[in-house]
């Protein structure tokens, strides 16, 4: 479990994250949601190793901060929003810094390639990362993070932490990478995302974290959170919250929503 | 043409999986070392004066009496062109590797020593002797004789480099950014201290200090090389911790942290290593140019950027290139000598645009 106990963290004598406690169990898909500027990506930093934080963080109870780099990349894999590449790479190149230093239990040759056609980009190895499109460099880039983590379970439980992993994706690629997700988390890893979108929030999280503000100011299943009073707030416009027929699926169309 | 003949070769060697390069960087590897071979006999064999080399062989394996001229030539040999090819050898492969170990810290295909003011910290160590010898460092110049003039260069590229590591550190985090602009201000304020030293010196003072400006591998002896060759193997040593490190750097950093690379440790090594390769270099041959930029730029579009084999091919070629531009600056003008760091420049700056010119798509990044 990765476990943030009273977080507080500044940037640049600026409090961006205050009191924030936050829970990221195995086997299941944690979504942090809020609006632009909430803390979203400052949180999953931190959680990351990035930034230097106040209180606590364990990832499956050793504390983050004692924790040597390559003890941390044994744990967990992180996926940025975007990278950029000093030197022109070709795709297998890439992926393959993923499995670096050996810390994936399949060492086979063919492991970029198997990570390459889980991410829809089969056939893509030779190809110069450089003239890939955005989106593309995205699923490259989550391929290298699937080889580091390639067994979601090696004695304990790790993690994918995905910052923003759909936003330059259409809506096909949205839905395998969340898939992936989905599919990690089933096989006993644990899973935590920023995502923008609340309909695919609802589809594939099983427990989502609203930031507003700097603080953590819900938390639960996506049928919990999906309240029209608590995201007309948090994301400051009317919202109203829709349910199928069929089911208890909340969705949210834009359509019906007041600024 | 070329672009044909490379995707023959493409085909013909990478027998691993599609955009997998490493089996190709093995065999760029071997072809270095046959060229770094050859280039070493023809070294040998060649220069001002006629001497034979078979004549000296035949010297050594008949064991027997010599002749006045085969003793000459072995002279010649031993002791002249030995030393100078050993010479070469080291600081072409510390200024090519050194040039390799920056762009990867930086994760920028041009940085090189020159830019973050390394080769112009060990400039003005070794201008300050040759000013100041006489007067205001005469003590010390006494006391270390020769070794003043390389240590003087060694010292001041290692304080340079120790200076900027200092300002662009803070809290264990060096800042990329702030440490290349911060290279270019202390290569300004050296450049200008150098300049100041040049304005005080005398006729004979300036002759020198334009010829060690211009660089060369001239006056190479074995007491030279056994003051550099430690420091530089020593620096080249530490490169094969440090090519893993370097590759995941080439995502950023907070990414190859996250791959499980002790950032703060490669960059430091990275540094020190490049301040000694680079001091000892300068301090011995002067300014050498284009070496440092040239020899991983081309080797990065034979065989991909992976410093697992960039930085043993650069060293590679590095030393040949040296040993190849060394033989042109003695020979073009026999028996005067062209300054080795003219050659450089006027091959390795044309061949760079030509370069940049041809693959600038994938330059662009």
């Amino acid at each position: 479990m990765i476990e943030a106990r009273d977080l507080n963290v500044s940037i640049g004598g600026k409090r961006i994250l205050s009191h924030v406690n936050f829970a990221a169990e195995p086997g299941i898909v944690t979504a942090i949601v809020g609006p632009n500027g909430s803390g979203k990506s400052t949180l999953i930093k931190t959680i990351s190793g990035d930034l230097p934080y106040g209180g606590s963080i364990t990832l499956n109870g050793q504390e983050l901060a004692r924790m040597k780099p390559a003890e941390a990349a044994m744990v967990r894999a992180v996926l940025p929003q975007s990278t950029t590449l000093s030197f022109p790479c070709t795709v297998r190149e890439v992926v393959s810094l993923g499995i670096m230093r050996g810390y994936s239990a399949a060492r086979d040759n063919c492991l970029p390639e198997r990570a390459l056609e889980k991410v829809d980009l089969a056939g893509f190895a030779g190809r110069f990362y450089q003239e890939l499109s955005g989106g593309e460099q995205q699923r490259v880039q989550l391929a290298r993070v699937l080889c580091q983590v390639w067994t979601p379970c090696l004695g304990q439980p790790r993690y994918l932490l995905l910052d923003e992993p759909v936003s330059s994706l259409d809506i096909k690629h949205q839905l395998i990478v969340l898939r992936i997700a989905r599919e990690f988390a089933a096989a006993g890893g644990g899973v935590v995302a920023v995502l923008h979108d609340l309909n695919l929030t609802v589809a594939f999280a099983h427990h989502v974290v609203i930031m507003h503000q700097g603080r953590s100011v819900a938390g639960g299943t996506p049928e919990e959170v999906m309240q029209d009073a608590l995201l007309s707030e948090v994301f400051d416009c009317q919202l109203k919250v829709g349910a199928l027929p069929d089911g208890p699926t909340p969705f949210l169309l834009p359509q019906t929503a007041m600024v | 043409m070329s672009q044909v003949a490379e995707t023959i070769l493409v085909r013909r060697i990478a027998a691993g999986p599609e955009g997998d390069r490493s089996a190709r960087a093995r065999f760029v590897l071997a072809l270095l070392i046959l060229l770094l071979l050859a280039v070493t006999a023809m070294s040998i064999a060649t220069g001002a004066s006629d001497a034979s080399v078979i004549g000296v062989l035949e010297g050594w394996l008949g064991g027997g009496a010599e002749s006045a001229l085969s003793a000459r030539d072995r002279l010649i040999i031993n002791e002249i062109r030995l030393p100078r090819i050993a010479l070469g050898m080291f600081v072409g492969a510390a200024l090519a590797v050194s040039g390799a170990l920056m762009q990867g810290l930086f994760r920028n295909p041009l940085a090189d020593p020159g830019i973050i003011g390394v080769s112009a910290g060990a400039a003005l160590g070794a201008i300050s002797v040759i000013v100041l010898g006489h007067t205001l460092l005469a003590p010390a110049v006494g006391l270390l004789g020769i070794y003043a003039l390389p240590l003087a260069a060694f010292v001041g590229g290692l304080a340079t480099t120790l200076i900027l590591y200092s300002v662009a550190t803070r809290r264990g985090q060096t800042s990329i950014a702030t440490m290349l602009l911060a290279g270019i201000a202390l290569a300004a304020l050296a450049g200008a201290l150098s300049g100041i030293l040049i304005y005080i010196a005398d006729d004979r003072q300036l002759r020198d200090l334009t010829f060690w400006q211009l660089g060369s591998l001239g006056g190479a002896t074995w007491t030279k090389i056994g003051a550099a060759a430690p420091v530089i193997a020593v620096a080249l040593a530490v490169t094969p911790f440090l090519a893993r490190g370097l590759n995941a750097l080439a995502l950023g950093e907070p990414s190859a942290r996250h791959l499980g690379v002790a950032v703060q440790c490669i960059k430091a090594l990275a540094i020190l290593a490049v301040a000694a390769a680079t001091g000892a270099s300068v301090a011995f041959t002067g300014g050498i140019g284009f070496v440092g930029i040239v020899v991983p730029h081309l080797l990065r579009l034979v065989i991909g950027p992976d410093h697992r084999y960039l930085l043993p091919a650069s060293a590679l070629l590095g030393a040949s290139l040296l040993l190849i531009a060394d033989a042109v600056s003695r020979t073009i003008v026999a028996p005067a000598e062209l300054p080795i760091g003219i050659v450089t420049a006027v091959f390795g700056a044309p061949f760079f645009l030509w370069v940049l010119l041809r693959r600038r798509g994938i330059l662009d990044l």
